[in-house]
């Protein structure tokens, strides 16, 4: 079975690249968001069948991408979450970890995320 | 100060000269009083300047702190940051330094020594992380540590040291501390002297304001002390303050001693006599000037909440007189006064006629002062009866003398106070007790003849009760505009905040389409020939609308700086909007696909135009278009010629608000609501339009698109005939 993902991510191109970097490992990209609001709702929708793990951008508009995965984590703590931003700051990565987030992954670092260890099995 | 000279014949000569002042019509000047009246003009001007000058700094001081103090995680670096971007501007000159102070529990000083230690190595700053050590030891339970000073060369001491152990230091960032706002350590001891550089090395005065944990000034005390976590402190350079303001045609020698807090109780004010004032308690050294007949005068500045004494004396080259000006100038620039010069009388009884030609000579000479001087005052009675008003009143709230003498002071109190502006004077004549206090009051609304308000600094000074006839202490009070003074420091530190914000945005959206660029380029690197060219082609195209978005940025950035540095030239000459319109179309190509993009120019539309700007203007219209309304929804481009010639651009998107119309054009304006957080840009495309619009004659306005988009209508200047036919014929020869 392949693995669902839930990306999440206010600009297209980011979308695109990650779905193509994912789609050429064994991912399946299950559901996009384009804000914080719509990666909740979306989760929450398909909370049941659940996803692999979910990827989120940090800035985005309506909640930010830690927001939605403090509310994630808070419902199921076992859910992998990356945090994905285009500039990393101390203060956000300590804030992360400390609700649970597996990885921050800088967007530089795109290219190599289909074989991140927090993706791994 | 005679001892053979009684108080009651000093209280006699003041009362004098003040009555006569009030009652006697000036009778002449000499050209002595008039060279003295132009050096106090110039002292005044100096006193102004200065004021202004150390207002300024204290603005811009405070900006800095509210910046730091907003941003939750502040760091040395990003104070280092702001502060570079300040020197940058040329924010802080005037301040020979800026520190970084960190509230540290004293048990907690070694865990912060080795945190401050890795943060500077974080922003680079090795050399000063290896010997910051906090120091010297102390026994209070908290302390005030400079973490970082800009500059640091030739501060180097001031890294790590705690404030608090210095008392008079620890008093100032107290006071600081549960007022919330910015204090200056005491004591300042000569701050500067032209002649006598670097003979003494003054204790510097620093201006510390608070920052609290809660990114705002808490508004209780208590919750002050409770979230009170650092201080931006600045050093200031008076000297350099005094130079900027010094004309160096009318040279002045000029000194300023700290005399104590501005809200305590004035020390005597004024010197007693000429001979004395050269050896003033305030003022322990001879002002180098002119030794034989000496113009100085005192005058007081207000700084972070202390009293500075400012002395003024004529410089070399400055003419001189042997009038007896000055103190008594200093009792009508608001200070109070003890007595006029009394030592020249000899005792009391033999010097009655001599003080009667004193008073009678001296009178003449206030007058003249009083009229020239450019404060507007007005004396009013106990009973609140206003009994004298100088002639600048007219100027300032639109009254004559003659309409106000005999009113009540309340026709200048706007309605809401006038309720309780009897309980105010009162409680200052009680307050005045002695007949010595004086005070200052900020940020004061005074009513004009016409109705509206005038914002004014108020300064009281109690007088005696009128000998010929009052009852009960009567005040002076002397109104300043200070509207303009206001409006400039918002202004500058409106500017500032632009600025700020324009980099920030700017260093944010510069990311996004590199970030996207080197996504793709690696991605078709990673695949190689593995790909669909229908899908490379999807690729290359999108990097290539990423580097379009990237120029745009890059030109925003050098419209913000042309705008900053005072505006767009253009050189409209004829030519054709339609065929401009297409070309921009054109030129955006890929930025525009995601929209349907119409244009509507059927034949050539002859304007007066610069074509680099009005592309600027309609690539920027039709960028924001695509931003602000749905993908594929139809943007229409219509270009009309005629008398009126016109492009017309209309979306689909959610318009603009009417009460917004005119402020989109503002810079950094984007609107409130849904649609703006979905959209990016610096802000200033809008005010670019605007502005490039009015430097080629033309105008631009917003209104709604029949369906409720935005539709932006730029009117260009027609062709003149005489021009047209000039280009028809340019035409021809080519």
């Amino acid at each position: 079975m392949s693995k669902r993902i839930l990306v999440a991510d206010d600009t297209e191109d980011m979308r695109v690249l990650l779905r193509i970097v994912l789609g050429r490992a064994a991912f399946t990209i299950a559901a996009e968001a384009t804000n914080g609001t719509e990666a909740w709702a979306v989760w929450e929708a398909e909370r049941d069948e659940g996803f692999y793990a979910v990827i989120l951008d940090q800035r985005m508009p309506g909640l930010t991408g830690l927001e939605v995965a403090r509310r994630i984590l808070a419902e199921r703590p076992e859910q992998r979450v990356i945090l994905f931003s285009a500039h990393l700051d101390e203060a956000l990565r300590a804030e992360a970890e400390a609700i649970g987030v597996d990885a921050i992954v800088d967007k530089d670092e795109l290219i190599g995320l289909a074989s991140h260890p927090a993706l791994a099995a | 100060m005679s001892s053979r000279t009684s108080a009651p014949a000093r209280g006699a000569v003041v009362l004098g000269v003040v009555v006569t002042l009030l009652a006697t019509a000036f009778a002449g000047f000499t050209s002595a009083a008039q060279r003295d009246e132009r050096f106090l003009a110039s002292a005044r001007v100096v006193r102004a300047d200065v004021q202004a000058g150390l207002d300024a700094l204290e603005a811009v001081t405070v900006g800095l702190r509210n910046d730091l103090m907003r941003d939750e995680t502040v760091t040395v670096s990003g104070f280092e940051r702001a502060v570079r971007l300040g020197n940058g501007e040329g924010l802080y000159e005037g301040l020979s330094a800026l520190g970084f102070v960190r509230v540290v529990d004293t048990s907690d000083t070694n865990r912060f020594e080795l945190a401050v230690r890795d943060e500077l190595r974080a922003a680079g700053r090795d050399a000063i992380a290896d010997s910051f050590v906090v120091h010297p030891e102390t026994t209070h339970p908290d302390r005030f540590v400079v973490e970082l000073v800009e500059p640091y060369e030739g501060n180097e001491a001031a890294a790590g040291f705690d404030l608090g152990t210095d008392a008079t230091r620890r008093v100032a960032v107290e006071a600081a501390r549960d007022r919330g706002e910015g204090a200056a350590t005491e004591p300042l001891v000569l701050v500067q002297d032209q002649d006598l550089d670097g003979q003494i090395a003054p204790r510097s005065v620093l201006l510390v304001f608070p920052m609290y944990a809660t990114g705002e000034v808490p508004v209780t005390a208590p919750g002050r002390r409770r979230h009170f976590s650092g201080m931006v402190s600045a050093v200031i350079q008076v000297r350099s303050v005094v130079r900027a303001a010094t004309d160096p045609s009318q040279p002045v020698v000029v000194a300023i001693y700290d005399v104590g807090e501005t809200a305590a109780r004035p020390r005597a004010t004024v010197t007693e006599d000429d001979r004395l004032y050269r050896s003033h308690p305030d003022d322990p050294r001879l002002l180098p000037g002119a030794e034989d007949e000496p113009l100085r005068v005192a005058l007081d500045l207000d700084v972070g909440g202390r009293r500075w004494r400012m002395f003024v004396a004529a410089g070399e080259g400055y003419p001189t007189s042997s009038l007896w000006l000055l103190p008594l100038m200093v009792a009508l620039t608001g200070l109070s006064m003890t007595a006029a010069s009394a030592a020249a009388l000899g005792s009391a009884e033999s010097g009655r006629r001599r003080a009667e030609r004193l008073v009678e000579a001296r009178t003449g000479e206030l007058r003249t002062l009083l009229a020239n001087a450019p404060d507007p005052t007005v004396v009013v009675d106990a009973d609140g009866v206003i009994t004298y008003v100088s002639a600048q009143m007219e100027a300032l709230l639109g009254h004559t003398p003659e309409e106000l003498v005999g009113r009540n002071v309340d026709v200048l109190v706007p309605d809401d106070v006038r309720a309780h502006h009897g309980e105010l004077r009162t409680g200052f004549i009680h307050a005045a007790g002695d007949a010595r206090s004086m005070a200052r009051t900020r940020d004061v609304r005074a009513l004009h003849r016409d109705g509206h308000f005038v914002e004014v600094d108020v300064s009281l000074s109690p007088l005696p009760a009128d000998p010929l006839g009052g009852v009960g202490v009567r005040v002076i009070a002397s109104l300043r505009d200070v509207t303009e003074r206001r409006e400039a420091i918002r202004r500058a530190l409106e500017l500032d905040d632009q600025r700020r914000t324009f980099m920030r945005t700017v260093s944010h959206e510069l990311r996004t389409p590199l970030t996207s660029i080197d996504g793709f380029v690696r991605v078709l690197r990673l695949l190689g020939d593995d790909v669909t060219s229908e899908n490379r082609d999807d690729y290359l195209e999108r990097i290539q609308r990423n580097t379009i978005g990237l120029q745009r940025l890059i030109e925003d950035i050098i419209d913000f700086n042309r705008m900053d540095r005072g505006g767009a030239t253009a050189n409209p000459v004829p030519g054709d909007l339609a065929s401009v319109a297409h070309e921009v179309v054109a030129q955006l190509g890929p930025v525009l696909e995601s929209h349907v993009v119409v244009v509507d120019a059927p034949e050539p539309a002859p304007a007066m135009l610069d074509e680099t700007a009005t592309t600027r203007v309609l690539s920027n219209l039709l960028v924001n278009a695509v931003r602000y309304s749905p993908h594929g929804s139809t943007i229409r481009v219509e270009v009309v010629g005629g008398p009126q010639p016109s492009v017309v651009i209309s979306d689909e998107g959610p318009g603009i608000p009417v009460e917004d119309r005119e402020r989109v054009f503002e810079r950094f304006w984007r609107g409130s609501g849904e649609h703006v957080l979905r959209s990016s840009g610096t802000g200033i495309g809008l005010a670019v339009v605007a502005e490039l619009t009015e430097a080629q004659g033309g105008t631009v306005t917003i209104d709604e698109a029949p369906g409720g988009g935005a539709r932006v209508t730029v009117v260009f200047a027609p062709v003149a005939l005489d021009e047209a036919a000039v280009a028809a014929s340019r035409q021809a020869e080519e």
